[in-house]
């Protein structure tokens, strides 16, 4: 039995949100009883027991996922030669047999719209950023800029889930699903996945199965923390009881379950019991974990005004840094919004102003407190945007359709070259020019750098080894310090 | 299977590695092939043999999961990924020779094998599996696989796709209870490991487990007391046999059909709306209630449409392939989703008959079992036939569909049908008296505009003025005739008319057109339209996809012909009719249509030139109203378009460039002679024949006749009306056959070979004499000769009662998937069900009915090394209820359950803004608004599953957000879990109902109030020192809530159902506190 009761003590300490019924202990036993048998389930040991698979750069993620595809035209990628062609369809050469949405296939002619925003030169780095953004021009040195990421979706569901859980079709389990069945968490009282959705009026869709587990246990699903009195759904006793009442109901019930440990003998009442205890530790840890209360007046400064709204994206990239501070694992926030079919003159303020401070200010404020090193931010949507106007151009507005050939995100942190731009583009912003990005690759970037190796990380199922990278994927070393 | 117990983990040939290893390290396999190609290795190193193998290696059990695992991405079924030409998943391959003649396995000589000299090998050009694959063999395998080889090599076929054979039950000289041939089956193997079985459970948990297993709710006080009074076995059966009558039987059997079955209240992707599959879930209800033979149930599922005379409720039950993910996002590209579906319905397919998981053969040959591509795509053509789109509406049900009316509406429906019958009979003998009279012949006939023009433009002028400081053009000073965009007069056929260049340029005509079904109508205009790509609108109100398409529209298609729609919801629910003639380009043409409102599509014409065009009927099922309505279905006046279609989400703006001329709108019916005149009067004398005089008297001059199509207009009104208000149902049909291809890489352009429907070979083929459609694919699934059909049921039957399957992996019993632990015993259910004919009932009753069920579950130490897992049953099972039974169970017990069966989804309690906070689309679904009263405490398989934001406080009791066709949930537990069931209003409302409850039954004592409660709660009466432990905890309470009253208050206004305020309050907050601990005590949400 002493392999079993080994298994699930390294399990606890790596697992926050902790073992399954039938899951891992009952695995190893497996593995006794019939090792032949039990191939399928080994998989899982073989796959996470010699993880890290190398020296990790960072220990945690924050993605700053901006759904509804930014626009790489108007912000990152600087395309001066776009001027020319002002107003002119774009050539059939260059739009190649790129796929389009349905929403500008049957356009007669792509008038190509050359940024209306100013970009500049930013800092060390020489970074070419646009007016839109002047915060994350101040950051400029510390981002790596990729300008030559690409997808193969075109559409918001499957490009999301794709970029999220390596797939277009749901069923995967999510980036942070993985990083936590792989690397686990390091603070036993906050969940190792965790999820902030910013309010919004408006924007594309999000699913749960964003942040889903797949078929990996579901206890590496994101957890999302929600703006309001109940961050965590249930946390909050009910009312007319406070945290003494409760610990004292439990100190009954663990009487109770150690009673009937007793009498049916099941080690998972153990497990229970455990649970209910770090349920208890929860309530406290993560209103604390999320009380800003204390934060003193400069960094609500730094956030901008709306970081003192909870719920705002300011408020949000604000709690993911004392999330971070907290060792929290992945901290995956949502903003939607981004999706500028038309009035994207009018649309890309709002959206810029909720999102260019928050995003600088927490680089500045992981910096300050020496924890970019060791943390990687990463910026970006699903897919970019058309370097042609859907609908009509005119003198006030255009809109942009999404365009999975080519966009720009941003990384920071850890084990990157900072103020690095890599990959380009065509003139037409179009189409990769050099150094092309995939999905795949970012992913298995993204994993590198936390010291896994995204070709052994996998997860039998159905009769099939899965991984986030499917069967793809190279790690971006040219990007990597 | 052998039960090892041995722990060393010396491998096979340990002597010779250790003795190697070190030095000579890299030529291991030089020293070892020799070694073992010189001695007899099987004598001489008997010595060093690890201990931990069994006696005798099987293949099936023992070296097929090594091969398959490690060896068969590269060597296996998959030709593209197939290395160096071998092939080791069929038996000439493993035991034939590699490209230099080398036998890959020399059976009884290790030594000789080029397998075992790869996977000894240390070299890193000749290590199996190669290092690049990240996959490694353990020594102890290594081991497994040379004395596999020592033994003779014996191969074996892949046990699940052997037939399912007679198996003798085997005889146990056990002197413990033998109820049937289960505990046989399990005994023999206990017998052999020498393990003794537990005893039968105490009759609390007992009855317990019978009702929670059987109905997913748990016994009444009464229930236990009577029993308890009379614990034997009679008394139980006939437990057992009542309850398995209970609608909540069938409604526990449905619960886990409906995880098989992907059932869903929303569509699942983008923007994830609204849909009513309800009924068909209520199907399944019926189904098991009247326990519907099992192969039945699955083939009026899968091919219920095309049995004989099919009835409503046939038809239904093939919703079951209609339960998958639908999109709505706008931009995508319709084929590519549709086969998405195609697939979903293969998988679904596959994983809950056959346990078999096809969908890894879409984009190569499965890899891992003997299912080719080619195979994947002939079982996919018989999924292709429906008539369906890949992107539909935000909210609704996307076609082919059933209507379904309540029995009152069916007979006033068939009433109102006989009504329109008789007065198209009506018709036509008045038509007839007209001719025979021949009145016609002197009448007097006038120009067409006279009656019922609701608009005409000339198209001479256009003009602006300022509106709402915008300005707007408009046509002939009519300002209802805008026009959108910077669009031109030009030379026309008759003066001037007005010319559209690009796509952003319109002509909206506001308050006209709007006609419904039984609205006769009648549109023409004077194009010279362009040659251009793509579908080109004439007129259209219809176009919207998030109302399906709904209204009426005339378009050139791309074969140049006209096209006349009359639609409630594209594709199953339209009029469409297609002229035969093609339009000319570049030159003037004048293009009317006519409907006489009959709802049918022979009541449709299309004229070009004023003559009568030779149209086809496409579509002639238009059952509901065609006025067009907006994405919340609310009516709204959409404006008639001519120009640009409605529509600019499928890619389709249907812009036609050209210029238009003398437009006008009619409310009524023209005859072919008023529409000759409009179109082009040197038509006019040649037109004036008997038919068509005849024609323009009837609806111009006949009483009689304008009479009864008032009286038509009436009734088919009416008709549409009952249609309007039926619960509408997606099904399968067959009524649009495709040509099914094999898709390269599974992309769904990438066409290659034409394939016909077929099923896997490794399966034996499906037989001639069955239909080769969906009908012919059930009869296969459920025949006798398939063996995996049964052996998959029987399993996943098994897997509810012992809360895992004789086979593990319940969805796979493929080569990936795991070996059944008692494989006779399998197919001895397997056999069985089907000698009772499916009977599901006749199998549940014989599991529950078994000793090997009744067992207690206590663990036991002395099993512990042996079988942790409890593989071999000797106790029995114990598992955590389902996300929906902990809350059945706590709503039962509480007294607040509400057991009506089926109908509409509900919506109890959830925390706010769960689905507002992540989707804008859907406005059906756009918030959360919860039920009150009743439908706050119906069953939780009742509540509404809208699957991107599934309820959150079941999803962390693992339940399933009904992506995909699920046949097992895992057992998770978290810290999530016990926040739930302290803090969920749900439980806190049902600890204080209890409280009420417990009160208003038993006035007595605190030990009798909390008896009750931990009773109607876990099944069981407490014993002395849980009983102290809850006085104490009472005791504590109260005296807490009397110091703090208003805490008591406050902790009984969570939920809705009203406070009795007849208690002390202190009193039943006390209680309260003490029932929501009992909820969170092991023996509430484990059945054991």
């Amino acid at each position: 039995m002493h392999h079993c009761k080994d298994y699930r003590r390294i399990h606890s300490r790596r697992d926050f949100l902790s073992t399954s019924a039938l899951g891992m202990g009952a695995i190893a036993l497996a593995g006794l009883l019939d090792p032949v048998n039990a191939l399928a389930a080994t998989s899982i040991n073989d796959a996470v027991a010699v993880l890290p698979h190398f020296t990790p750069r960072v220990k945690r993620v924050i993605y700053l996922f901006q759904s509804g595809g930014p626009s790489q035209v108007d912000l990152l990628d600087y395309k001066p030669q776009l001027l020319k062609y002002q107003g002119q369809d774009l050539p059939p050469s260059i739009r190649g047999t790129q796929r389009q949405t349905g929403m500008s296939a049957g356009q007669k002619i792509f008038p190509v719209v050359p940024s209306p925003y100013s970009f500049k030169a930013r800092g060390q780095s020489g970074h070419m950023i646009s007016d839109m953004l002047p915060f994350t021009a101040q950051v400029a040195d510390e981002l790596t800029i990729i300008r030559s990421m690409y997808t193969e979706a075109i559409n918001h569901d499957p490009a999301a889930t794709f970029i999220q859980t390596g797939s277009q079709q749901p069923g995967r389990p999510s980036i942070g699903s993985w990083v936590s069945y792989g690397l686990g968490g390091e603070n036993e009282n906050l969940p190792s996945f965790i999820v902030l959705l910013s309010k919004t009026s408006n924007g594309q869709p999000l699913y749960d199965r964003l942040w889903g587990n797949g078929f990996l246990a579901s206890q590496h699903q994101g957890v999302k923390f929600r703006s309001g009195k109940d961050p965590v759904l249930y946390l909050d006793n009910p009312s007319g009881m406070d945290s003494k009442d409760r610990r004292r109901q439990l100190d009954y019930l663990n009487e109770l379950q150690k009673l009937q440990k007793n009498e049916v003998k099941d080690p998972e009442i153990d497990a229970k019991i455990a649970q209910y205890e770090m349920a208890f530790r929860m309530q406290t840890s993560v209103p604390e974990a999320l009380d800003v209360k204390g934060e003193p007046e400069h960094i609500y400064e730094l956030y901008g005004p709306d970081s003192r709204k909870p719920g705002t994206f300011a408020a949000n990239c604000l709690l993911a840094r004392r999330l971070a501070e907290r060792n929290v694992r992945f901290i995956q926030l949502y903003h939607q919004d981004w999706d500028h079919h038309g009035q994207l003159p009018q649309a890309m303020p709002t959206v810029c102003k909720a999102t260019d401070q928050p995003a600088a200010a927490l680089i500045k404020d992981l910096k300050q407190r020496g924890l970019l090193d060791d943390t990687l931010v990463i910026w970006g949507g699903e897919f970019g945007r058309t370097t042609y106007s859907q609908g009509k151009v005119t003198a006030e507005s255009f809109g942009r359709d999404h365009h999975p050939g080519c966009y720009s995100i941003w990384m920071a942190g850890g084990g990157l070259k900072k103020g690095l731009a890599y990959g380009s583009t065509d003139d037409f912003c179009f189409n990769v020019a050099e150094n092309g990005v995939h999905i795949h690759d970012f992913q298995a970037t993204l994993l590198h750098l936390l010291g896994i190796d995204h070709e052994r990380l996998n997860f039998k199922y159905q009769g099939r080894r899965f991984r986030l990278t499917d069967v793809y994927g190279k790690v971006v070393h040219d990007i990597l310090s | 299977m052998a039960v090892g117990t041995q722990n060393e983990y010396l491998p096979y040939i340990a002597t010779l590695k250790f003795n190697m290893g070190t030095a000579f390290r890299n030529t291991i396999f030089l020293l070892l092939g020799s070694i073992l190609f010189i001695s007899q290795f099987s004598i001489s190193c008997k010595e060093g043999l690890r201990s931990d193998l069994p006696d005798k290696i099987d293949f099936n059990f023992h070296i097929k999961p090594i091969l398959v695992d490690r060896c068969y991405k590269c060597h296996g079924p998959d030709e593209k990924a197939r290395k160096a030409g071998l092939r080791l998943d069929l038996r000439a391959g493993l035991f034939g020779k590699t490209k230099s003649g080398k036998k890959i396995i020399a059976p009884g000589r290790p030594g000789n094998s080029e397998l075992i000299k790869h996977i000894y090998s240390t070299d890193p050009d000749w290590i199996m599996p190669p290092t690049e694959s990240n996959l490694t063999l353990s020594a102890k395998e290594k081991g497994m696989i040379t004395k596999w080889i020592d033994q003779g090599a014996a191969w074996k076929d892949h046990w699940a796709f052997l037939p399912i054979e007679q198996k003798p039950v085997p005889k146990v000289s056990f002197e413990k209870e033998i109820r049937n041939p289960i505990d046989q089956f399990i005994g023999i193997k206990l017998e052999q490991e020498g393990i003794e079985p537990s005893a039968p459970a105490d009759p609390e948990r007992l009855l317990r487990r019978i009702y929670l297993d059987l109905t997913g709710l748990p016994p009444s006080v009464e229930a236990m007391d009577e029993f308890l009074k009379n614990p034997s076995d009679e008394y139980l059966q006939s437990i057992e046999d009542k309850l398995l009558q209970t609608d909540a039987y069938a409604e526990r059997m449905t619960m886990e059909w409906l995880d098989v079955a992907r059932y869903a209240d929303s569509h699942g992707y983008h923007a994830d709306g609204w849909k009513s599959m309800y009924p068909w879930r209520d199907w399944v209800i019926k189904a098991f209630k009247e326990n519907m033979p099992y192969d039945q149930f699955g083939t009026e599922q899968l091919a219920g449409d095309l049995l004989p005379n099919a009835t409503e409720e046939q038809i239904l039950a093939t919703g079951f392939n209609r339960n998958h993910q639908i999109t709505a996002e706008g931009g995508v590209i319709d084929e590519e989703y549709r086969m998405e579906y195609v697939f979903d319905r293969i998988n679904t397919t596959s994983t809950a008959f056959l346990g078999l998981t096809m969908k890894c053969a879409q984009c190569h040959d499965h890899k891992f079992d003997p299912i080719t591509q080619k195979e994947f795509y002939q079982f996919a053509a018989f999924f292709n036939n429906v008539d369906e789109l890949g992107m539909n509406s935000d909210d609704g049900n996307c076609g082919p569909t059933i209507l379904l009316l309540p029995d009152s509406s069916k007979h006033q429906l068939a009433e109102v049908k006989k009504y329109i019958e008789k007065i198209q009979t009506d018709l036509e003998n008045n038509t007839e008296k007209v001719k025979n009279n021949m009145d016609y012949l002197n009448q007097k006939i006038s120009s067409g505009d006279v009656n019922g023009l609701q608009m005409r433009l000339p198209v001479e002028k256009l003009s602006t003025f300022t509106k709402n400081k915008n300005k707007v053009t408009v046509l002939d000073q009519n300002p209802l005739a805008r026009l959108d965009g910077q669009a031109e007069l030009k030379d026309g056929y008759l003066g001037k008319s007005i010319c559209l260049e690009n796509e952003y340029q319109g002509i909206f005509l506001d308050s006209v057109g709007l006609f419904d079904r039984n609205q006769p109508f009648s549109a023409g205009v004077w194009i010279k339209p362009e040659i251009g790509k793509g579908f080109k609108t004439i007129f259209c109100n219809a176009g919207d996809k998030n109302s399906l398409w709904r209204g009426w529209d005339v378009l050139i298609d791309t074969s140049d012909e006209l096209i006349f729609r009359i639609i409630h919801a594209l594709p199953h629910d339209q009029l469409r009719i297609q002229s035969t003639v093609k339009i000319e380009f570049g030159q003037w043409q004048h293009v009317m249509v006519t409907y006489d409102g009959s709802g049918s599509a022979r009541g449709m014409s299309i004229f070009l030139n004023g003559k009568p065009c030779v149209n086809r009927i496409v579509y002639d099922q238009l059952t509901r109203s065609c006025l067009p309505v907006d994405g919340t279905f609310k009516p709204v006046k959409r404006a008639l378009r001519l120009g640009r279609w409605n529509e600019n989400f499928s890619g389709e703006i249907a812009f036609l460039k050209g210029c238009f001329d003398d437009i006008r709108i009619f409310s009524r019916q023209l005859s072919a002679l008023e529409v000759a005149s409009l179109g082009d009067f040197k038509y006019e004398n040649q037109s004036r024949d008997d038919h068509n005089l005849m024609e323009y008297y009837l609806l111009n001059n006949d009483s009689t006749h304008r009479g009864l199509t008032d009286l038509l207009k009436k009734w088919v009104g009416k008709e549409t009306s009952l249609y309007d208000d039926a619960v509408e149902v997606q099904v399968m049909d067959e009524d649009h056959p495709r040509t099914t291809y094999i898709l390269d890489r599974g992309v769904y352009s990438e066409k290659k070979e034409k394939v016909l429907p077929g099923v896997p070979l490794c399966l034996q083929g499906m037989p001639a004499e069955f239909p080769q459609n969906r009908l012919g694919l059930a009869r296969w699934i459920f025949s006798r000769d398939n063996p995996l059909t049964a052996r998959v049921t029987v399993n996943r039957y098994w897997q509810m009662f012992f809360g895992r399957g004789i086979v593990a992996t319940a969805n796979d019993f493929g080569n990936q998937g795991a070996l059944p632990s008692h494989p006779e015993l399998l197919d001895w259910l397997a056999l069985q069900l089907m000698e009772h004919h499916w009977d599901i009932k006749w199998l549940i009753k014989t599991i529950i009915e078994s000793a090997t069920y009744r067992r207690s579950s206590i663990y036991r130490e002395d099993l512990e090394a042996a079988d942790p897992q409890n593989i071999l049953l000797a106790r029995g099972p114990s598992f955590r209820l389902s996300a929906e039974t902990i809350r059945d169970n706590a709503l039962a017990a509480s007294g607040l359950l509400v057991e009506k069966v089926g109908g509409e989804p509900v919506k109890p309690y959830q925390p706010d803004n769960i689905w507002g906070e992540k989707s804008f689309f859907s406005p059906k679904y756009l918030v959360y608004n919860q039920d009150t009263g009743a439908n706050l405490y119906r069953r939780s398989m009742y509540t509404i599953i809208k699957r991107t934001s599934p309820p959150p406080a079941m999803m962390t009791f693992d339940g399933n957000d009904r992506s995909y066709c699920v046949v097992s949930r895992p057992t998770t537990n978290t810290p999530l879990q016990a926040l739930i069931l302290l803090n969920d209003p749900t439980y806190v409302e049902a600890a204080r109902m209890l409280a009420q409850k417990v009160k208003s039954e038993q006035h007595k004592d605190t030990k009798e109030l909390i008896g009750l409660a931990f009773r109607r709660l876990t099944g069981r009466k407490p014993n002395e020192k849980e009983m102290e432990v809850l006085i104490g905890l009472y005791a504590q309470e109260i005296n807490h809530f009397k110091n703090d009253p208003n805490k008591a208050n406050q902790l009984l206004s969570i939920g809705e159902y009203p406070l009795d305020t007849s208690w002390d309050p202190n009193e039943l907050a006390a209680l309260t506190i003490v029932n929501n601990t009992i909820m969170n005590h092991d023996e509430s949400y484990m059945r054991r």
